[in-house]
């Protein structure tokens, strides 16, 4: 898949990522198998993930690229609603990461606590770093962006019938 | 790994415990490409093992058919939750599908756990084990630095 691959996001499931962000990131393991691991997602404009470069999460998406996401309603929900997100993981070079003007949803994933607003995450220095520091963390590579450029988006009542 | 550290783990009694209370999980099986596909299924933990329903003509089902591996996620994320209160579980393995006189014992359990999409009842059910399970409990954290 390419650039050129990359699907428009349906208007419904576009609106239903914006209000929530629980996100099942699925991948590919080193065998072949499937694996999936609950985290945050961050849309708004494309969905992006933040994770640390040394986890199982990142070297699976670095050995291939192929992921589905499952962006859910919360687990307490009544009725369940969710959107499937499949495509492949771009990992956003951190220069692109802390560029003014990006898409709301990088904006957010470099700043968690920013709501999407597009200030610059403040970085303290080495010596005042504090637990949760994100976009510090991003800018020494602990921690990486991914954009997943889609190939399949849709509410999950849509998608999931068979071809 | 770090949200996968060892003292983050669950204990199989208590992934028995948190297991047993969940009803929805997210299914990840394979495309014939190869890539990875989503759904959301109803389940059930019986005696270690992950117990869920795929509904007919779901490309899930399809996958299934193709390649028995699967990964099978649950996790307690309620609304507004305290990061430090989240805990999940990802089930490898290879799709058994049930049979016999544990299909008729699970029929009665699954009829009361519509499908979390579609709200219907029908479709064969899979499971897998717990031997390559991967855990969390982010209160154990805390308890982390408790210590």
């Amino acid at each position: 898949m390419s650039e050129s691959d990359r699907v428009p996001i349906p208007a419904d499931a576009s609106e239903f990522m914006e209000r929530n962000g629980r996100t099942f990131m699925l991948t590919v393991r080193k065998d072949g198998s499937p694996t999936g691991h609950p985290m945050a997602g961050f849309f708004g404009g494309s969905l992006y993930l933040n994770t640390y470069g040394a986890s199982v999460k990142s070297k699976n998406l670095e050995r291939d690229d192929r992921i589905c996401c499952v962006v859910t309603n919360p687990s307490d929900a009544t009725d369940f609603e969710g959107v499937v997100y499949r495509g492949v993981a771009r990992r956003v070079p951190v220069e692109e990461v802390f560029s003014d003007d990006v898409p709301q949803g990088l904006a957010w994933a470099r700043n968690p606590r920013s709501e999407g607003s597009q200030s610059q995450p403040d970085v303290p220095p080495e010596d005042q770093r504090k637990i949760g520091e994100t976009a510090g963390r991003i800018k020494r590579g602990v921690r990486v962006i991914y954009e997943i450029v889609p190939s399949v988006v849709a509410m999950i009542a849509s998608a999931r019938s068979k071809e | 790994m770090a949200r996968e550290h060892a003292t983050i783990k669950m204990s199989l009694e208590e992934l028995g415990d948190f297991a047993s209370a969940e009803t929805r999980c997210i299914v990840a099986t394979l495309e014939g490409d190869g890539g990875p596909w989503g759904d959301a299924v109803s389940c059930a933990y019986r005696a270690e093992r992950l117990y869920f329903r795929v509904p007919l003509a779901t490309r899930t089902l399809q996958n299934l058919e193709r390649d028995d591996r699967v990964c099978c996620v649950i996790e307690s994320h309620p609304a507004g939750a305290e990061y430090y209160t989240i805990k999940g579980a990802m089930f490898h393995g290879r799709a058994a599908r049930a049979q016999g006189e544990t299909e008729r014992e699970l029929a009665s359990v699954f009829a009361a756990l519509p499908d979390p999409v579609d709200g219907d009842t029908q479709g064969p059910i899979f499971s897998v084990g717990v031997e390559d399970v991967a855990s969390f409990d982010f209160a154990k954290i805390v308890r982390r630095f408790d210590q």
